[in-house]
């Protein structure tokens, strides 16, 4: 559905895309971590033309590639990005911004009241959007990506400003239009939000795609564990760490549980609650795991 | 989803106070322009008359003794003593409403008369009483006006059919030009500073300028439209309402004619329009290159002042200014134009197809533009990969 090949981009002094390639299909949704100004938001810019890439391709449905106006425009019926809260029209009301974007997209805004009723923005959505908050106003673009409804969506810190329940209803919304075959690109820090309903999550670093992080496939378990960078040296020194371990951010220790019999596994969890203060867990590493992995 | 992004624009545009000030002060102005306006000393025709009648002893006390001996000179001292009866004879039936036709009947001759003293070279007669010939032309076209209509000679002039041409010729130019470039400067405003939320519309380049400048265009309508009627109005129940069917003299084809109130009116509106229409589009275009709406408002005020500095230099007209200084369509319409530059093609005519293909030249390069947008950005591709 979506394909980048060979994607460049630099500005003076520091590379922010580096010949990345990749490829998304319909019914995914692709979870993008980096920190700040590492490409996330140029990414999605060159994704939906509003930033030329120095080379590259970008290629929508195997045919077109923004080449002309008539193709920029073929693709933008098929895509939305997500709009910053500072750029909403204070003078207007929610419920203006999101039948701009049903009518512009769909050519009906009939869909506004079943989507202001789905994110519970009866409340305020009537009143102009200089009156709300930072939540409702986050609420509302997301809101008008529902209304614009179209089969690929760029959301670029989506849950910003959200509280807990508001991040669950975001959430939910969003597994949903991936059962509807959205093809939706996720940018949040709210990391540990993106394995609910992430299908991967790539990891940029240096303009590069440094690993991809497949959620809905079979993951390796570890055995992870809070350790100090003293206690890790001590048993890297007794040379009996598995092969394949790892130590991220100098914290958290995490063991390889393929190729261990039982016998083996009950050992290293002793041997860890005695020397590790803090909580110990099994199960594959997370979006966090791997984001403090490349980042820390 | 031409159509919803036109009701958007709209939306925006009545939601843009700016707008409806500059609105409102469009309309007050006609009302309020109208106390200033009444105050003004305008010469009455009786006044002109009288005036006219005056320069006739001059006339003949500098009129050379040895050409009256002459038959030339004989002949032109007739027309001149015929010229002088006939002026006073006007003087005379101006007192009564009901020898108007006389009065054209006089005015005829009399200006006939003063052609054949051109075409016999003016001689004997001091250049300062000359009747211009374009003073002959225009007394011709009214004259001729009033017998074709059957229209009063004698007309208040500060009455509603005289007042709005009047205001609408002062308007003309920059003050109008202006009113169209602060209207229009909002116009890229809010695909600037809303730009997440407005750049990603599924619409092409093209069909957002057209709404963009278009509905511009039909605010500034609307709002010369309700200046004109409020204004006709107000001074109508104030000042009375005279005839729309009084005259107000026109420039066109190097000549001049007199024409209703009503159509004046209607040609002064038609040429704010299609100024209006060039100016918008030169406003978007010039956005579009300097990205600053202050730098393109104070680019396009000093190519339209440009004309009258240069004159007020001392320079000499120059043929490229031409299409600058018909901006100024009160002076178009008047012939002021015309005889600044010495042009006799400075009509109203010439001014509608400079301003329709000024218009249409900009939108190519804007088209252009655009295209040229995609095939740099192809071409960098293509040499990148």
């Amino acid at each position: 559905m979506l394909k980048l090949t060979d994607i460049s981009i630099a500005y003076p002094g520091k590379v922010i895309l580096d010949s990345l390639t990749f490829t998304a299909e319909e019914g995914e949704i692709i979870g993008v971590a980096a920190p700040n100004g590492t490409g996330k938001t140029t990414l999605f810019n060159i994704i939906a033309n509003y930033t030329k890439p120095d080379s590259g391709q970008v290629l929508f449905n195997g045919k077109y590639a923004y080449r002309n106006e008539k193709e920029e425009v073929l693709i933008h019926r098929q895509l939305t990005t997500f709009p910053e809260q500072k750029d909403l029209f204070d003078e207007l009301s929610g419920v203006d911004h999101l039948k701009l974007y049903a009518s512009m997209w769909n050519g009906s805004s009939k869909r506004v009241p079943a989507i202001i009723a789905r994110l519970q923005m009866g409340h305020y959505v009537k009143k102009k959007a200089k009156t709300y908050s930072l939540g409702m106003r986050q609420r509302l673009c997301f809101a008008m990506m529902m209304a614009a409804d179209t089969p690929v969506m760029l959301m670029d810190e989506v849950m910003n400003g959200l509280d807990v329940a508001n991040v669950a209803l975001i959430s939910e919304c969003l597994a949903d239009m991936k059962q509807e075959g959205k093809l939706v690109f996720v940018a949040s820090h709210l990391l540990e939000n993106l394995d609910l309903y992430a299908d991967r999550v790539i990891f940029l670093k240096d303009g590069r795609i440094v690993h991809e992080q497949q959620l809905t496939q079979e993951r390796d378990v570890y055995l992870k564990a809070e350790l100090p960078p003293e206690q890790y040296s001590r048993l890297q020194k007794t040379g009996t760490l598995p092969a394949g371990h790892l130590y991220i951010a100098r914290h958290l220790l995490c063991l390889p549980l393929e190729g261990m019999v039982i016998h083996e596994q009950t050992q290293w969890m002793e041997r860890l609650l005695k020397i590790s203060s803090e909580k110990m867990t099994v199960g594959p590493l997370g979006t966090v795991e791997y984001y403090e992995k490349y980042y820390s | 989803m031409k159509r919803y992004y036109l009701l958007f624009e709209l939306k925006m545009l009545i939601h843009n106070r700016k707008n409806w000030l500059l609105g409102l002060a469009l309309v007050l102005f006609f009302p309020l322009y109208h106390g200033q306006y009444s105050q003004q000393p305008i010469e009455s025709l009786k006044d002109k008359k009288n005036e006219e009648a005056d320069q006739y002893n001059s006339i003949f006390k500098a009129f050379p003794e040895e050409m009256r001996e002459t038959e030339e000179g004989k002949k032109i001292y007739d027309n001149l003593t015929e010229q002088a009866s006939l002026v006073n004879m006007q003087r005379f039936y101006l007192w009564d409403d009901t020898q108007d036709d006389d009065y054209i009947e006089d005015g005829l001759r009399l200006n006939e008369l003063r052609l054949e003293l051109h075409a016999a070279g003016n001689k004997g007669v001091h250049p300062s009483f000359v009747v211009s010939e374009e003073a002959i032309e225009k007394e011709l076209a009214l004259l001729n006006y009033y017998r074709a209509k059957d229209v009063p000679v004698v007309s208040d002039p500060f009455v509603a059919s005289q007042y709005v041409p009047a205001a609408l010729d002062l308007i003309s130019g920059i003050p109008f030009s202006l009113f169209v470039l602060l209207i229009g400067s909002t116009m890229l405003l809010h695909d600037r500073l809303n730009r997440s939320v407005m750049s990603g519309l599924p619409i092409p380049y093209m069909q957002r300028v057209g709404a963009k400048v278009g509905l511009h265009l039909i605010t500034i309508t609307v709002f010369l439209s309700a200046a004109i009627l409020i204004g006709w109005v107000s001074t109508g129940l104030k000042a009375g309402w005279g005839s729309a069917v009084s005259p107000v003299l026109l420039y066109s084809g190097g000549t001049y004619t007199a024409v209703s109130a009503v159509r004046y009116v209607l040609l002064q509106s038609v040429s704010f329009l299609l100024i209006g229409l060039l100016l918008l589009v030169l406003l978007l275009l010039l956005q579009e290159l300097t990205a600053n709406t202050y730098a393109a408002v104070l680019a396009i005020v000093s190519l339209l002042l440009l004309p009258s500095l240069l004159y007020a230099a001392g320079v000499p007209p120059v043929g490229w200014l031409s299409p600058l200084a018909m901006a100024d369509t009160g002076a178009v319409l008047s012939g002021e134009a015309a005889i600044r530059f010495g042009s006799g093609s400075m009509d109203y005519v010439h001014a509608f197809f400079w301003f329709i293909g000024l218009t249409l030249f900009l939108l190519a390069v804007l088209y252009t533009l655009n295209r040229l947008r995609y095939v740099r950005r192809t071409s960098v591709q293509r040499i990148v990969n």
